[in-house]
């Protein structure tokens, strides 16, 4: 090294315990960590982002919003609570709407599983350490890490043609992979979480098709929750790898035409793809220019051969699907963790667990706010009242703080014109309205999802 | 008599070996100064390696990727050194640098704070202030130990 005096500007930043070599054997250290820039203005922009995503971290904003925590006794699993769930399930509605439009077929497979599958599979020689496994009655099980020989038993029950084809069968599977403990983090690192999967029978020829298809939903997905920008790279061949060179030279090329043909910007990563075959993942880039893995396509030779999938082609012989693993978001609980930094908890509305609170001014307009809510949730609108003996002004800035898109405030001028003072959470006075109008607005937001524009 | 040739494709001829500063020197004081090391062969070397034979370099200063790299590294070496003076008990282990910083592992008694950041951050700007030559000396395994007496090598 040469003279100190080059040294850059520095910060030092936390400290944490970490063990010697990483063995939870060896004694505890004292870790300092540092950042450093090459000027002043590198340090400050840097600082700046780090408490940004401070501000935005999940695990933070996932207690101030009461939406989950996660506790010593079940490490990196989600007890979701009422405001995490109402989340969850608006996304999963969305996904499964987007999926039964896209051809799927929904199923649900076993938690649980009888060992032999996940040898036959080669989950049990590639995965084995990372399974959660249990006896009983002699004999061994594996809690499922995956949900993919689940759908080839799926696939396998009947005579498949090649009319059959493609199959698309997808499941919101609930996995568990025993991730090492320091590796856990908040709903993002998790040990039991829940993929949006789906598996793709088909054959070769309808491979680029497919995926082709899968790329136009995934950014209109994407959109939907408010990011723009997709990263996309495409994962070739590696040294150790299961089939012929021109399968996958026919791979490799589908994938690359397929996103050619739609007019995308990818990168290459030689030598990085599954030892079944070429993939393709998608990034999201969130607002702190943050990339997220989120999407996957991948294309699978080796395993519907493993389990015997088959299907009758044209000329009557027996063929092996090819099979296609996608997801769009990876799991759930990652995925709305992302969200929850995103929007730093201040969702759009129809991602909102309570979409509007309404506030009486007076003991005198009980009655009326109770009306207002009953007939706002009979039109499902995500709507909650407040009528705590308080001031308004602090019943306001307390529901604003809880991120609630709207406030909607009622006196007695309100009370007797039918109407509703509409605020936003952000301090922007609507000024009153009919419920009618009220709704129509509500509607408008839902309908926009999360898009910018 | 080594010929460098430097990425821009011109050649310096020397008389004798030639250290990375000197090569820097040679081209000018503020390149010398901003010099923080080269790239010999694509391999990241200190300013005081010295080049025998006709070499393609470059100079790395922090306006480049690679440079940025080793002033973290060096400010994980310079906190090092800070602990060990303002915490005289503390054994230093490992500190690599990683995204956009560096850590630092060291053997101590009882968490860090707050406070004691604050101290070694000072520590480390009076070091700077003193403008502490690091200097690179190849020893054997054992005698770094002997001289450095820390237990985690």
């Amino acid at each position: 090294m040469p003279s100190t005096g080059k040294l850059p500007i520095f910060k030092l930043t936390k400290v944490a315990g970490a063990y010697w070599r990483g063995d939870n054997n060896n004694e505890m250290l004292q870790r300092i960590y540092g950042t450093a820039w090459a000027n002043k203005k590198e340090l400050k922009a840097y600082l700046h982002r780090l408490e940004e995503a401070e501000k935005r971290d999940h695990r933070k904003l996932g207690k101030k919003l009461d939406l989950f925590h996660t506790q010593e006794e079940a490490p990196g699993m989600v007890f979701w609570h009422p405001n995490g769930w109402t989340i969850y399930q608006v996304v999963e509605r969305y996904m499964r709407e987007r999926q039964n439009q896209g051809g799927y077929q929904e199923v649900k497979t076993p938690q649980i599983v009888d060992f032999s599958l996940w040898e036959k599979s080669g989950h049990a020689d590639k995965f084995g350490d990372d399974m959660f496994t249990l006896s009983t009655d002699d004999r061994n099980f594996a809690i499922k890490p995956m949900n993919c020989p689940c759908h080839v038993q799926v696939f396998n029950q009947g005579l498949k043609s090649y009319r059959d084809l493609p199959l698309r069968l997808a499941e919101f599977g609930s996995c568990h992979r025993n991730e090492p403990s320091g590796t856990l983090q908040g709903i993002m690192r998790v040990r039991g979480f829940v993929q949006d999967d789906a598996h793709i029978f088909c054959r070769e020829d309808q491979v680029q098709t497919e995926v082709t298809d899968f790329i136009d939903v995934l950014s209109a997905v994407y959109r939907d929750f408010g990011f723009d920008e997709m990263i996309i790279r495409l994962s070739t061949r590696p040294e150790q790898r299961v089939g012929s060179d021109e399968v996958w030279d026919r791979a490799e090329a589908a994938l690359a035409e397929a996103l050619d043909f739609k007019a995308l910007d990818w990168q290459t990563l030689p030598g990085e793809g599954a030892f079944y075959g070429p993939k393709i993942e998608f990034s999201l880039k969130d607002c702190l220019g943050r990339v997220w893995q989120c999407g996957t396509m991948q294309v699978d030779f080796s395993m519907p051969g493993r389990l015997d999938a088959q299907y009758v082609a044209e000329d009557g012989s027996r063929q092996a699907p090819v099979m296609l693993h996608r997801a769009m978001l990876g799991s759930f609980e990652r995925f709305i963790g992302i969200l929850i930094e995103h929007y730093a908890g201040e969702f759009p509305v129809w991602l909102a667990p309570v979409q509007a609170m309404v506030i009486n001014i007076t003991d005198s307009q009980a009655g009326y706010v109770n009306e207002v809510t009953a007939a706002l949730k009979t039109e499902g609108i995500r709507v909650e009242s407040d009528l705590r003996n308080e001031k308004v002004g602090f019943k306001i800035r307390e529901h604003a703080m809880q991120k609630i898109p709207y406030l909607l405030v009622v006196g007695d001028r309100e009370r007797e014109a039918g109407q509703v003072a509409v605020r936003t959470r952000s301090g922007e006075d609507l000024g009153a309205m009919t419920l009618a109008a009220f709704l129509e607005r509500l509607r408008k937001d839902e309908e926009k999802k999360g898009r910018m524009v | 008599m080594p010929v460098i040739t430097l990425p821009d494709g011109s050649q310096k001829q020397f008389d004798s070996p030639v250290s990375i500063h000197q090569i820097a020197e040679s081209i000018g004081p503020g390149l010398a100064k901003a010099a923080l090391a080269g790239k010999v062969g694509g391999e990241l070397v200190d300013t005081s390696y010295v080049v025998e034979s006709d070499t393609e370099i470059s100079i790395i200063t922090n306006k480049d990727a690679d440079g940025l790299e080793v002033l973290r590294h060096s400010c994980a070496h310079l906190m090092a050194q800070a602990v060990q003076r303002t915490f005289p008990t503390a054994q230093v282990t490992i500190g690599p640098v990683i995204e956009d910083g560096f850590f630092y592992d060291f053997a101590y008694d009882r968490p860090f704070t707050p406070e004691d950041l604050e101290r070694i951050e000072k520590e480390m700007t009076a070091l700077i202030a003193q403008n502490q030559i690091v200097t690179r000396s190849v020893m054997s395994r054992q005698a770094a130990v002997t001289l450095f007496e820390e237990k985690y090598r």
